[in-house]
């Protein structure tokens, strides 16, 4: 429900309460929403860690391989809105192969067999 | 160039982070130590459930073999007591179930359940159910409301097991020769038992959460480490 709530009110705060944007001023928002959602994945990888929340190595995988991924497209679009729209077929071509990798990752991280947890505490008495 | 500062920061504290993560200790750390009075409540509670299930087993085989002798009137006798063996049986558990749910409500933290799984049981209401609730276990988050979900999931078991019960002895009762009232009774009791699995486990899970709740020692610890030891 909070996060619906969020979802919510930060689309309509995007939708009415922001100028008009286009596609040739994307960097003016990009940036900022991609930076926030490695900070979210960021937020739930110390969550994880803190609260020891057994996690399957597939949504590991994926917040692994999609931080990254993240952090590579705003890097293109830094050097997009520094050299212009004259580097936009190169900045496509590299976010494609990016998004391959990324793609590759997933299907071996989904693919590969998940290795059964092992030498587990035996419950003791403490009487 | 703030964004791509602040994104190499967000991503290299991920990696690292779940770079060092070790699921399987995680997982250790989750089995929490049973002490002796919750150990002895599970092997009772274990014991009770394998009786319950023989004496269950026990008197619907002894139906089976009246019939098949033609001793329809037995036959039917001894159906009505594993009925009445399941029907106890099932008061019993959900008993247990309210009181689990109002436990479940006092601990800080529940070892996590495996989301409810069709594959065990017989009935198709009850795989319906199981895959429902299968469903829903992957759209909550948090391990208690998991908890109560297989609680909730255990309950509605359980009526549909009495109720298909009761069903199946009221056809065998009626039409004693016909076999299909007596797989039917056969599948209840086959769900019930592993109902009560499903049972035991949340029952363990609980005792096991229940343990690790802090009973003072952490206060200990912190006067020991202020210096206010006696």
């Amino acid at each position: 429900m909070v996060i619906l709530a969020l979802l919510t009110s930060s689309t309509v705060a995007l939708a009415w309460l922001t100028p008009r944007s286009t596609y040739r001023n994307l960097w003016d928002w990009q940036p900022g929403v991609v930076t926030a959602a490695v900070w979210l994945l960021t937020a739930v990888a110390l969550l994880v860690v803190l609260y020891q929340i057994p996690i399957g190595e597939w949504q590991r995988a994926v917040v692994l391989g999609f931080a990254p991924y993240l952090l590579v497209s705003i890097t293109l679009i830094n050097i997009w809105q520094r050299r212009g729209w004259q580097v936009r077929e190169v900045i496509g071509l590299l976010d494609s192969v990016a998004y391959l990798a990324l793609v590759l990752f997933w299907v071996y991280a989904a693919w590969r067999q998940e290795e059964p947890p092992h030498e587990m505490i035996p419950a003791r008495s403490v009487a | 160039m703030l964004e791509l500062v602040l994104s190499t920061v967000g991503c290299a504290a991920l990696c690292y982070t779940l770079g060092r993560y070790n699921r399987s200790l995680a997982l250790q750390r989750w089995e929490f130590v049973l002490n002796a009075p919750e150990q002895r409540a599970l092997d009772a509670l274990r014991r009770r459930m394998e009786l319950d299930s023989a004496l269950a087993r026990q008197a619907l085989d002894a139906a089976s073999k009246a019939r098949d002798e033609k001793r329809a009137p037995d036959a039917i006798t001894v159906l009505r007591v594993a009925l009445s063996v399941l029907e106890e049986a099932g008061a019993d558990r959900l008993t247990r179930i309210r009181a689990m749910g109002i436990y479940s409500r006092m601990v800080q933290a529940i070892r996590p359940l495996p989301a409810p799984s069709a594959a065990s049981f017989r009935g198709t209401r009850l795989k319906l159910s199981a895959r429902v609730a299968g469903l829903l276990h992957g759209l909550m988050v948090g391990t208690q409301e998991r908890f109560r979900l297989w609680l909730t999931m255990m309950r509605l078991g359980v009526g549909i097991v009495l109720h298909g019960g009761r069903r199946a002895a009221e056809a065998a009762s009626r039409q004693p020769e016909h076999p299909k009232a007596w797989t039917e009774f056969a599948d209840e009791l086959s769900d019930f038992e592993a109902l009560d699995a499903s049972h035991l486990a949340a029952f363990e899970a609980l005792a096991a959460s229940l343990a690790a709740v802090d009973r003072g020692g952490r206060q200990q610890l912190w006067e020991r480490i202020a210096g206010n030891t006696r």
